[in-house]
């Protein structure tokens, strides 16, 4: 952590090296948070660019008592939401294939899931229909080291509607799968 | 076994909140218990795909570097950053100093202002009548450089200033505290995070204040979501899910600018009003209104006290509600009136003003949506409203409509409704079956293809029409939120109908194929799903249809297929009652697969099949994969695949894609 702050300060100094060093760092996990959200590699692509020069163009705002991490999904949980919109509007559909790009491994899956390839595409299907907000706080909630109240300063809400929309989003995903299931032929 | 667990329960358990004990309870259960066991595949598929990794390319950092303003933090720029936040308060008192200076300075310009309904901008409004004295105050950089596709009122969640321009870097034109609601009028087309606002004006103030730039981080973005008559969300509906109480004079019955009793109030707001709550803070709630019929308002969303709302329960006497696509709505509280054509529902809910209720009836308006809080900005800034982009501003010749709807039809509160089943409505049969045979009739090309065995022909209008005839019913509709794979689900010879018109070659074709003797696989053009009022693109699209029998019999007599029992032809593969599939290195276990999964493998391995080669020309011919085919009389064919060829019947192929390419096709999405 006292790493990241020298490197926030020597970017606020003209140091364009410490810059690169941040983004190296984060360049991968704010990328695959994106995929995650826009399962589309192009967009993805696209917005970790508008993630990392918003970051740069602001960075003279960052409060450190903010984690930088926060901070930093933050901008680009915002980022996705201005572009789900987008897409909303435009009725774009999304390509789930992109999702090869996200490695995952399922080694250690119980002896209970069986058809573990299918069905993971139906979870991300059903993922991916959440509203944005929710998708966020689900995926966040996941990923290692956020708690309630670091996804409630990123989306803007208490750390209770934190807990609330992620409790929502895995009750839609687990009865819309057993539709599914119920349905499948 | 019985159930005794919920959601929850599992929920707790793939969450490891829960004691040892209960969670080796829990464990055995979900063993057994095949509905317990799909949820705990659900989470647990869901949490795989929320740690997935992934890499981008690996230069990234160095490309983004290039893409900066490396002079920003320069020594020159970098203390007036450091001083920036500092200076908030002096630049505040030098904004007012500024502000009255200039007030003075431009007294005549401002009094010409107030006194005129135009505000111009430069640029955007070249064709309205220009008051160059007032532009002064209002000399907004690139106001006319922006996307108007979403009109909406938001508030302002970090303080800040507004710019003069769409960057940090501009002059301050405007000090904007936490909270204060102001109107989006646009988006900036160079850099999609910087916004056009103006503060909105209290009820009955008319005229907008300054023009500013402001920044998307320095807003919230739930307030930018709105919900109309013409296109309401599911989900986004069930959000209003608060209702307004305990208003008296004590607290005025009004929305407020700011989360402050003494600021201008910008909505009127009564007992009962639906609102979605936006935000929460100690003592007062960002909230929105769900609609009304005053067209007054300057905003639908705005500040309230928290001891001012409560969550709606069913059966809590609400002022708005929302009507169905399936409700019927009559001029009169009366089954045999007229059906009024006021109510032209096009997304399954559509919010409404309920005027009152007389016992199962219940009289209902049109309401007005949040942009039409915001519409007279336009019109007062000299924004000319014909080139706004987009299709949701109301026309003015949209007045109130009112109309009766059975009370019970009536949904004031989302609490025990399924939206899953309101977003995906029963379909009347009889009247799909109608419409799918007028589609055929009226659509002018229709081709058949028998895939299998290469043949293909277009329908003459006299074929087109007893087709359409022979569809007398669709007995039973399924549905599958997924593409359709149609190698994977046709039948032998593989009948594909496609349907086309010439008339709108834009729109999209239906395409149906055989995929049993009285079972089509279909997909309708998303386009025309209007047509039928229970198809909507947010539903799970219908993938299947079971009709009568002789429309299957009538498509066969067209191209009858010929007899599949020669071993030789791949065709004769699809006879097969199961295939496995080894590939140790890409499937770990053996896979089997039956029916379709069978036509898929077949199908997906004939497309890859290039010309013979003669076995000397073989080296090194390795195992990758095997797909062992298997008969009703356990006779067994088998389709081995090495890197680079293909073998069968005891000859070989060239691979036209590489072996692993070929399993992805096979294996991804639904086998």
């Amino acid at each position: 952590m006292e790493l990241e702050q020298t490197l926030i300060e020597n970017t606020l100094k003209g140091d364009m090296d410490s810059f690169s060093s941040l983004v190296l760092a984060y360049k991968d996990k704010i990328y695959a948070f994106l995929l995650k959200m826009t399962l589309s590699k192009e967009d993805a692509e696209e917005l970790t660019q508008d993630v990392f020069i918003s970051v740069y163009k602001n960075l003279y705002r960052y409060n450190k008592n903010w984690g930088f991490s926060t901070w930093i999904y933050k901008i680009a949980s915002n980022s996705f939401k201005n572009y789900y919109k987008k897409i909303k509007r435009s009725r774009v559909t999304q390509n789930i294939l992109d999702i090869e790009d996200l490695s995952c491994n399922f080694d250690d899956c119980p002896e209970i899931i069986l058809e573990s390839r299918e069905d993971y595409l139906k979870v991300v299907e059903l993922i991916n229909k959440l509203n944005p907000e929710q998708k966020v706080a689900l995926v966040l909630k996941h990923m290692k080291g956020f708690s309630y109240k670091e996804i409630g300063k990123i989306l803007d809400i208490s750390p209770e509607a934190a807990q609330m929309k992620v409790q929502r989003a895995k009750e839609s995903i687990c009865k819309q799968y057993k539709k599914l299931e119920e349905r499948s032929y | 076994m019985k159930c005794n667990y919920c959601i929850e329960d599992i929920i707790k358990y793939a969450e490891n909140t829960i004691s040892e004990e209960s969670k080796a309870e829990i464990k055995k259960h979900i063993e057994n218990c095949e509905s317990c066991k799909k949820t705990y595949t659900a989470l647990f598929l869901t949490e795989k795909f929320s740690n997935a990794e992934a890499t981008i390319n690996e230069n990234f950092h160095l490309d983004i570097i290039k893409q900066l303003d490396r002079g920003r933090y320069s020594k020159k720029n970098l203390y007036f950053y450091k001083i920036k936040n500092k200076l908030k308060p002096a630049l505040s008192i030098a904004a007012c100093l500024a502000v009255v200076l200039t007030c003075f300075m431009f007294r005549h310009s401002i009094y010409d202002f107030f006194n005129s309904s135009n505000i111009n901008i430069p640029g955007l409004n070249s064709n309205m009548p220009q008051k160059t004295d007032s532009i002064k105050n209002f000399d907004i950089l690139e106001a006319d450089n922006i996307y108007i596709d979403q009109p909406s009122n938001t508030a302002v969640i970090n303080p800040c200033f507004g710019k003069k321009g769409p960057g940090e870097e501009y002059d301050n034109v405007i000090e904007l505290p936490y909270g204060r609601l102001i109107s989006i009028l646009g988006r900036y087309k160079e850099d999609r995070f910087w916004f056009l606002a103006t503060l909105t004006p209290g009820v009955g103030d008319k005229e907008p204040d300054t023009l500013f730039w402001i920044n998307i981080d320095n807003l919230s973005m739930d307030a930018l979501y709105t919900v109309t008559f013409k296109d309401c969300n599911t989900s986004y509906a069930s959000m209003f899910n608060s209702i307004i109480v305990d208003l008296s004079e004590q607290s005025p019955e009004t929305l407020r600018a700011l989360p402050d009793e003494s600021s201008v109030p910008v909505c009127s707001i009564k007992n009962g009003d639906l609102v979605n709550v936006l935000k929460e803070d100690e003592e007062w709630s960002l909230v929105r209104k769900l609609t009304d019929k005053n067209e007054n308002f300057t905003s639908y969303t705005g500040w309230i006290r928290n001891e001012n709302y409560i969550f709606c329960k069913p059966g809590s006497k609400t002022n708005q509600g929302f009507i169905q696509k399936s409700s019927i709505i009559y001029e009169a509280p009366d089954e045999n009136s007229k059906v009024s054509n006021h109510f032209a529902i096009k997304s399954h809910l559509a919010p409404v003003v309920i005027e009152s209720t007389e016992g199962e009836w219940t009289k209902i308006a049109i309401g007005i949506d949040e942009y039409m809080g915001i519409y007279p900005l336009y019109s007062s800034l000299g924004i000319r409203t014909d080139l706004l982009e987009t299709d949701d501003i109301p026309s003015t010749s949209e007045s109130t409509a009112y109309g009766w709807v059975k009370t019970n039809e009536l949904i004031t509160s989302f609490e025990g409704i399924d939206l899953y089943a309101l977003d995906n409505p029963e379909i009347d049969k009889v009247d799909f079956t109608n419409k799918i045979r007028t589609e055929i009739m009226n659509w002018d090309i229709l081709t058949l293809n028998a895939y299998d065995i290469g043949l293909s022909i277009t329908l003459t209008d006299y074929q087109k029409s007893l087709l359409a005839e022979k569809l007398t019913a669709i007995y039973d509709i399924e549905f599958f939120d997924g593409d359709i794979i149609f190698q994977r689900e046709a039948i032998y010879p593989f009948y594909f109908l496609e349907l086309k018109t010439s008339s709108a070659p834009e729109l999209g074709s239906y395409k149906f194929a055989v995929a049993g003797e009285d079972k089509l696989a279909i997909i309708i053009p998303d386009e025309r799903y209007e047509y039928y009022d229970y198809l909507d693109w947010k539903r799970v699209p219908v993938r299947f249809i079971k009709v009568n029998r002789e429309f299957v019999q009538y498509i066969k007599s067209l191209l009858p297929p010929p007899a599949n029992n020669d071993k030789n032809n791949t065709n004769y593969l699809l006879n097969a009652q199961r295939v496995i599939v080894t590939d140790e290195d890409f499937l770990g276990q053996p896979v089997e697969g039956v029916g379709p999964q069978v036509y898929k493998c077949v199908r997906m391995l004939r497309e890859v099949m290039g010309n013979e080669i003669k076995p000397s020309y073989i080296e090194d011919f390795k195992e990758d994969a095997i797909f062992k085919f298997i008969f009703e009389d356990s006779s067994i064919s088998e389709i081995v695949l090495s890197d680079r060829y293909i073998r069968y019947n005891g000859k070989y192929y060239e691979l036209k894609e590489p072996s692993k390419t070929v399993m992805t096709r096979i294996f991804i999405a639904y086998f």
